[in-house]
């Protein structure tokens, strides 16, 4: 789960996807994931996946990379497509499609959108005490993810972390785990006087402007739309 | 990986919009719960346990194909409120890497949500009655997942009793999908069994190293 990966995609590659604006960006998700509820015609997956992964060599984004994070979605399907019965390999395949699918337009909204534009979004929905954790979640992420990347090395090369010593990776993971929930605990802290120094009351300011829509966002919109309009025609 | 994440597109609609609303519901009661702790105060820990929930999935197990979820342990650290609210941040942002769908966030969050607030009981009661925090700790997240994998397979169980059927969902045609209960047992079975023995050993062992090294946290 390489967030840091995905957040460096977001960030510093340029395409028309990443110029759009969050908000046509997730309205294309949302348009997809209806047209991925309502469908159960395999056509119809299919051209919705096959549109969303031609988007991805469009978006400058490594296309192996994606298809890997897209490996989780096709995994979780393929258990519920196994486990199914009486549909035969066309309700299987429509299971997958449509698992795969709806993974591939979101995976595709957050390569091309850093997460704070779409944290600024769910401040309008959800609590905002809520997109605040959300917010340090994302910034605490980075600092942890570097420090526990620190101590893996470190172990792995005093010898204490190999592929196939599994008993021995379990402790060396456990002391990991401490170390970086003890310094979690910490940080968070440190982090709780400085807010309540600074006035918090409840909301940290995430800039979202609804003037930002422009001419980049024609794309994400056609795209939701026309997939969801396949979806409700046939 | 002890959870099988429910992805988008297997569970009918009514089914992942009752779990939203149950989840909004529990989550409202959470933020309720919490009021007295001056949840203000708390929102940079959460914050953190949210984050560590999301780094741990990162760190390779080896040539396992398993990935930690700390559920238990973030119910441990913050309790069962905090530690339910660290889970639906952490589903929210596992969603949007394709890992879980984005519709059943809600069930999800339900699922993954009753190892914390489980976990979090239970361990106390279990801390009470041992001598080893270790094992405690240990006991605790193995029951606390085995109780969240039968929670997974009702609600997908449940789901059988299809009301899209009623809502006309299906009026466009397309094959019958269902599932067959048993069969999803098995396959699942592995995945959970290994899965489960993984997080529960990791836990005891991050919640021993933490009764040495910072014992005021637990």
């Amino acid at each position: 789960m390489d967030i840091s990966f995905i957040d460096n995609l977001a960030y510093n590659t340029d395409s028309i996807m990443h110029r759009a604006s969050a908000l046509s960006k997730v309205v294309m998700v949302a348009f997809v994931i209806a047209a991925v509820v309502i469908s159960l015609d395999p056509t119809v997956l299919t051209i919705a996946l096959i549109t969303l992964l031609i988007m991805i060599p469009l978006s400058n984004l490594p296309v192996h990379k994606i298809l890997i994070f897209g490996g989780y979605a096709l995994f979780f399907g393929l258990i519920f497509a196994l486990s199914q019965t009486g549909g035969g390999i066309v309700a299987s395949a429509i299971i997958v499609l449509k698992a795969e699918t709806a993974a591939i337009s979101l995976i595709l909204l957050i390569t091309t959108t850093p997460y704070p534009q779409i944290f600024a979004i769910l401040q309008k929905v959800l609590p905002s005490i809520l997109v605040d954790a959300m917010l340090i979640t994302y910034r605490t992420f980075f600092i942890l993810i570097k420090q526990v990347n620190n101590r893996l090395t470190a172990i792995r090369v005093r010898g204490g972390y190999s592929a196939l010593g599994i008993r021995k990776n379990l402790g060396s993971i456990g002391r990991i785990i401490g170390h970086g929930l003890i310094h979690a605990w910490e940080l968070s802290e440190s982090m709780q006087n400085v807010m309540f120094v600074r006035g918090y009351k409840g909301k940290l300011p995430v800039s979202f402007s609804w003037r930002s829509v422009g001419i980049y966002d024609i794309l994400p919109l056609t795209i939701g739309v026309a997939i969801f309009a396949l979806a409700v025609v046939r | 990986m002890s959870h099988i994440h429910l992805p988008d597109g297997v569970i009918p609609t009514f089914w992942w919009v009752m779990g939203y609303i149950l989840a909004s519901a529990v989550l409202a009661f959470a933020f309720y719960q919490t009021k007295s702790t001056n949840i203000q105060r708390k929102v940079p820990l959460l914050g953190m346990m949210a984050a560590l929930m999301l780094v741990s999935q990162s760190i390779p197990l080896g040539p396992i194909p398993f990935h930690l979820n700390l559920a238990v342990l973030s119910g441990i650290i913050l309790g069962p409120w905090l530690g339910l609210i660290a889970v639906f941040i952490s589903n929210l942002f596992l969603a949007f890497v394709g890992h879980g769908g984005i519709t059943v966030v809600g069930l999800n969050t339900l699922v993954v949500g009753s190892e914390a607030i489980l976990g979090s009981f239970l361990f106390a009661i279990l801390r009470k009655q041992m001598l080893s925090v270790m094992i405690a700790a240990m006991l605790t997240t193995f029951i606390t997942l085995i109780v969240s994998i039968s929670l997974m397979v009702g609600i997908v169980a449940l789901s059988q009793v299809n009301p899209a059927f009623i809502l006309g969902e299906r009026a466009g045609g397309g094959p019958a999908i269902k599932l067959s209960i048993p069969r999803f047992v098995m396959i699942i079975a592995p995945f959970a069994t290994i899965g489960t023995i993984i997080e529960s050993l990791i836990t005891g062992l991050v919640v021993r190293f933490i009764t040495v090294v910072r014992s005021d946290i637990l």
